[in-house]
């Protein structure tokens, strides 16, 4: 994960090339093997079980290691040990830099250190995206004021579900509060109960996600693609709905909208966050309240 | 052959689900894609098992569920739901439904639910 923020860093200041930033993820990848599949192989957990957990991540908004430790099939030290093997993913990515031979380590410290101050990181902040744990890397995009700590879970939650079942190289920008955003088109789902909210998707990588959740292809962007990303929407807020439910909050998915033509949102507080999908852009739009106005 | 009608306002859910079913011999006989086209469907087709979505516009599946076992008392209908429904799949368990799949759909436990439904 951290490679994705500062190779794209590295890459607009021409410092990598796509060519070798690919190649340095690739080998990162193969390089760092799926939870599930390393606690099979050092038959730590069976298939079954590894199924079983995959499964459930699908309704359950949590990591592979924190289920399969609730189930009692791996203890915590085995997930540690499991979590150590499968390698640091900033060491990775350094490590593929200099062996390619494109920074030295001590180009890679200047650029790291004009990288923290651009982006206005603290120590602990780079921490944090050094370590690749998306949870605590998406608070760093999501620092507006006027963010609440609910949206902040529900965008965590996004986060999450875009490296799972969309693209496990997924990057998020700081995310900003605007009052109006027009898109070329819009998945959109809203949800109704004790508050009303709002989820829409938009952007230029909407085909992008509609081919990879829909598993189909779609030449342009139409209401069926449409749909496909409006299904994942609603995974989403599946979801983020079971997390209210274990406070005791009611909240019920209306049916999904669809919006093949440009459309306008006007509201007071709409939270826009920007994430990097498939090299395009997708905004993830949240508006809390009722009070918008949306015209196509 | 089993014969199922799918329920589903989602063009990509009744085409996964669709595949999942075929894959495994079943024949999909039908497709409706809100709650009462779903009820004329059953009626028409008479199916041995219908999938109703939860959330659908015109009459959702709560709704069409009601009608389906107030005509068809031994209709054997699964819910399909998103996580976090969990309140209107109770309801729906009440008003008769046999059982819940939960998107996004996973085969094996598809396959689980349906042959307990129809006991095959």
């Amino acid at each position: 994960m951290f490679g994705f923020y500062f190779g794209k860093y590295l890459r607009d200041k021409g410092l990598l090339t796509q060519d070798k930033y690919d190649e340095i993820l690739a080998e990162m990848n193969t390089a760092r093997v799926k939870m599930g599949l390393m606690a099979v192989t050092e038959n730590l957990m069976t298939t079954k079980q590894a199924d079983e957990i995959n499964r459930l991540q699908a309704l359950k908004d949590k990591r592979f290691g924190d289920l399969a430790v609730e189930k009692g099939y791996l203890t915590d030290e085995q997930v540690g040990g499991l979590l150590k093997k499968q390698g640091d993913p900033y060491l990775l990515f350094v490590q593929g830099l200099t062996e390619k031979g494109i920074l030295t380590l001590d180009e890679i410290d200047n650029e790291l250190k004009l990288y923290q101050q651009e982006q206005n990181f603290s120590e602990d902040e780079l921490a944090a995206l050094k370590s690749g744990d998306i949870d605590r890397i998406v608070p760093l995009f999501i620092k507006a004021p006027g963010i609440s700590d609910l949206a902040k879970e529900h965008i965590a939650l996004v986060a999450r579900n875009m490296v799972r079942f969309i693209d496990n190289t997924v990057t998020i920008a700081a995310a900003e509060i605007v009052s109006d955003y027009e898109a070329e088109y819009m998945a959109r789902q809203d949800l109704e109960g004790d508050f009303y909210l709002l989820t829409a998707f938009c952007g230029d990588g909407i085909k992008e996600m509609a081919v990879k959740y829909g598993n189909e292809e779609f030449s342009q962007v139409d209401e069926d693609a449409l749909d496909a990303v409006c299904e994942f929407l609603n995974c989403n807020n599946g979801l983020f709905a079971s997390k209210l439910s274990e406070e005791d909050k009611v909240i019920d998915m209306l049916p999904p909208l669809m919006y093949v033509n440009p459309v306008k949102i006007r509201a007071n507080q709409i939270i826009k966050i920007p994430f990097i999908v498939f090299g395009k852009q997708i905004y993830l739009l949240l508006k809390y309240g009722n009070d918008f106005e949306i015209n196509s | 052959m089993t014969n199922i009608l799918i329920v589903d306002d989602s063009r990509t859910s009744r085409r996964h689900l669709r595949t999942l079913l075929e894959e495994e011999g079943l024949n999909v006989c039908g497709e409706a894609v809100n709650g009462e086209e779903g009820y004329q469907e059953y009626k028409k087709l008479s199916p041995d098992l219908v999938t109703l979505d939860i959330t659908m516009p015109v009459l959702d599946g709560l709704e069409a569920l009601k009608k389906i076992k107030t005509d068809f008392p031994n209709a054997n209908v699964i819910m399909v739901s998103a996580a976090g429904q969990k309140n209107k799949l109770v309801e729906a368990v009440k008003l008769g439904a046999s059982d819940f799949i939960t998107k996004p759909f996973e085969k094996e436990n598809l396959m689980t639910t349906i042959k307990r439904v129809l006991a095959i």
